[in-house]
């Protein structure tokens, strides 16, 4: 776990690193002759799916719609997950559960949260990972 | 699809996961997102494994309503329920709904692939115990199919009994109120009926094979012999 990118959310009790270089390097290793920029293109999958779902999420987090907050978060949580995006993966799962328990108290902020906190993984992976 | 190929199937919301799936495993995997295309697909595809989100997000829907048909149509096919929700509810009815093993998301490569050869090597061993071959014929009990260099017959359940209860003995005489027991549960059936299931079982083999016969040793029993063997032996 990279603990240099750590960071505490409001509303999720453990902190977080925003990405996982250990899960990003094992991505990196699958890479064979047949793709040799596996985790690029990984990489540019996720940025390609992450934009819709975070403004799903944003949408049905402020007008209350907790069955799609729950569909979306559940989306986003499985692909940050595989990505290594950890700390995205942890709101996404707090979202979710906010949804499937219909408790949405406290959604919009976490979900306003999320958006940053897009934003910062999709700096760290176009810095660090994409050439 | 080139049926020469092994390939797996996979059903996520998500193509990162198929592509995860498909470097892990070194091997290629057939995409599908909804259910629904999955299920129109079923008659074209013949994988090595299935790999299965019972929680597609996007699509609204679940994998967990296609298990049970896959496992009918594929008793040995392993059958990997992927899941980044595994909550205790759901991975107890994929198994129960006829799934193998689950794999968490986030996935890690080593662990999908270690899980994949486990239940493929106990999938080979399931399918050898249900599948004889005996002479050019194959017989499977499971799909009841009797496979030659003549061709593929479908066969009845008393049929396929009948011709396992054979292959089994390896050559050897089988009394015929044994074969009553094995293909009826009882003694208590006529020697006609009995007939009538060899005669139907003697055409299936012609129909698939030249080289595998039942024998009649009037008074005793049948056994089911290589043609060849008896030309040589006589």
């Amino acid at each position: 776990m990279d603990d240099s990118s750590a960071v505490k959310i409001e509303g999720i009790d453990e902190e977080a690193s925003i990405l996982d270089d250990h899960a990003l390097n094992t991505i990196k290793m699958l890479a064979d002759d047949d793709e040799p920029d596996f985790v690029e293109n990984l990489i540019n999958i996720f940025l390609g799916r992450m934009p819709p779902l975070v403004i799903e999420i944003s949408k049905s987090a402020n007008s209350g719609n907790h069955s799609d907050l729950e569909r979306s978060a559940h989306s986003l949580k499985g692909s940050s997950g595989n990505i290594g995006a950890m700390a995205m993966m942890k709101v996404c799962a707090k979202l979710e559960e906010m949804g499937r328990n219909q408790e949405m108290e406290g959604a919009p902020q976490l979900a306003s949260a999320l958006e940053t906190l897009s934003q910062q993984t999709e700096s760290m992976l176009r810095q660090n990972w994409l050439k | 699809m080139d049926q020469e190929q092994q390939y797996t199937v996979t059903l996520d919301d998500d193509p990162m996961v198929q592509k995860i799936i498909e470097k892990s495993t070194k091997m290629k995997s057939v995409f599908f997102k909804d259910p629904d295309d999955l299920h129109a697909e079923l008659d074209h595809l013949n994988p090595v494994a299935f790999f299965i989100d019972i929680h597609l997000g996007e699509a609204q829907r679940t994998g967990l309503d296609l298990v049970p048909l896959l496992r009918k149509k594929w008793p040995f096919c392993p059958l990997l329920i992927v899941t980044s929700s595994p909550t205790e509810g759901a991975i107890a009815k994929a198994l129960a709904s006829g799934a193998d093993d689950f794999i968490r998301k986030p996935i890690i490569p080593e662990e999908l692939l270690a899980r994949l050869k486990l239940r493929m090597e106990d999938s080979a061993q399931k399918a050898a115990k249900e599948v004889i071959d005996y002479g050019d014929i194959s017989i499977d009990s499971v799909h009841r199919t009797v496979t030659g260099p003549k061709g593929k017959r479908y066969a009845s359940p008393i049929e396929i009994t009948l011709l396992t209860c054979l292959a089994h003995m390896e050559g050897a005489i089988v009394e015929k109120e044994s074969i009553k027991v094995r293909c009826w549960g009882q003694i208590k059936v006529t020697d006609n009926a009995l007939h009538r299931k060899l005669h139907a079982v003697r055409q299936l083999l012609k129909d698939v094979t030249d080289n595998v016969i039942i024998q009649t040793k009037y008074g005793v029993g049948f056994a089911l012999k290589v043609a060849s063997d008896v030309r040589i032996a006589s």
